[in-house]
């Protein structure tokens, strides 16, 4: 069973609509999947996620569905999102202890893996670093990326290690680039 | 890595401290609102105290609920939405933020008129009660659109004159009312939250909607 499995998985709901999407993803593959937009990828990284449920199709995290298992499928994924909003906190330990808290880790020691993985991300704006530090505290087994930098691509490899890496682009040539990006840096 | 059982205080802490950190102005007003109106209102007759306590306790929680409102929160609410939490658990979290700014501005009330004249603690009670059932079912009304935030919001708004006109029962059935009441509320909004589209919270932040 692929960790991931979107099967005709679409999400039409206000304003916003993504196209069905079919896919199997194993663990500790990469994969960078180009979509129509901006507001299809972003809808797409979110179904992988777990945080939004498509409206047709299914969506299978290790063989979770987050319709009635999303509580499993987010222990499983780490989401990094494009925008990168200002961080309410004060300092980079006060995030990192508040996602150890919500994610239920020891406190200590998530402030030292958070340290670790920020060191391997050096040279990435502290908007996509902090998020993406606070993504993979919880060591998931699959990292869902909303229109990663291409330039951040070894750092990105760096600091997720052998975690699958699903990550959505809003077209062709971003993800291309994203990918040769990877490449280069294994 | 997951430590299971200790996951659930730690993260209900973490969110409500959180967000009251960033709400700590509107913690601030309401509490100093609240203790000036029981300084202006300290020498009124105990109906008339009790009333206002209701109203501005429970008008402090229906504000501090809206400022929770999906959209505001920004990276706060996509960690809590991709956080491993139930709705319910993620409910009674954001829900400790309208009910200890409500209790802070209730209590600030009843200390200040209590400085000078005594107080009736089951009265002080049924006011604590008022507020923080107003502020559950506002929380109500930022997961919705259209006229069922409205409903929501009308609803919060009816329970300061509501809770005032059952203070003709007993006080301690007034009190288990408002109890039950808000029980139910907390359970309405963890089913909200449960179905709430992340997407739709995105999207509505860029409009200028009052709440």
């Amino acid at each position: 069973m692929a960790l991931l499995e979107l099967r005709a998985a679409a999400y039409v709901r206000g304003g916003t609509s993504a196209p069905p999407v079919t896919l199997a993803l194993n663990e500790g593959e990469k994969l960078a999947l180009a979509c129509s937009g901006e507001a299809p990828a972003r809808a797409i990284a979110m179904m992988a996620a777990g945080l939004v449920i498509p409206t047709s199709g299914t969506v299978f995290v290790a063989a979770f569905d987050p319709r009635i298992q999303p509580v499993q499928v987010k222990r499983i994924t780490g989401f990094v999102p494009h925008e990168a909003p200002p961080l309410e906190f004060s300092s980079f330990t006060q995030y990192a202890e508040y996602r150890a808290a919500l994610w239920g880790l020891p406190r200590a020691q998530s402030v030292v893996r958070a340290r670790a993985l920020l060191l391997k991300l050096q040279g990435v704006h502290e908007q996509f670093a902090y998020p993406l530090a606070g993504a993979l505290l919880s060591a998931p087994r699959l990292l869902v990326l909303d229109r990663p930098l291409a330039a951040y691509a070894p750092q990105i490899l760096r600091a997720a290690g052998s975690c699958a890496i699903f990550s959505t682009h809003a077209d062709r040539q971003e993800a291309e680039r994203f990918e040769h990006a990877c490449i280069a840096a294994v | 890595m997951h430590r299971g059982g200790l996951t659930r205080s730690a993260a209900t802490i973490a969110i409500a401290g959180a967000r009251l950190r960033r709400d700590s102005l509107a913690v601030a007003v309401a509490i100093g609102a609240c203790a000036l109106l029981g300084y202006l209102q300290r020498y009124d007759e105990a109906n008339l105290r009790l009333a206002g306590a209701i109203l501005f306790g429970s008008s402090a929680a229906i504000v501090a609920a809206l400022l929770q409102r999906s959209g505001r929160a920004g990276h706060l609410e996509l960690c809590e939405q991709s956080a491993p939490l139930f709705g319910r658990e993620l409910a009674r979290a954001r829900a400790l933020v309208p009910c200890s700014i409500a209790t802070g501005a209730c209590a600030a009330y009843w200390l200040v008129c209590g400085w000078y004249a005594p107080v009736d603690p089951a009265r002080a009670l049924l006011t604590f009660a008022a507020a923080n059932l107003a502020g559950v079912v506002a929380l109500r009304a930022t997961t919705e659109t259209g006229a069922a935030r409205w409903l929501w919001l009308g609803s919060a708004c009816a329970i300061p004159p509501l809770t005032f006109a059952l203070q003709q029962t007993p006080i301690a059935a007034a009190i288990g009312v408002c109890t039950v009441a808000g029980f139910t509320a907390l359970r309405q909004y963890g089913e909200a939250l449960a179905r709430y589209d992340p997407l739709d919270g995105l999207s509505r932040r860029g409009r200028s909607e009052f709440f």
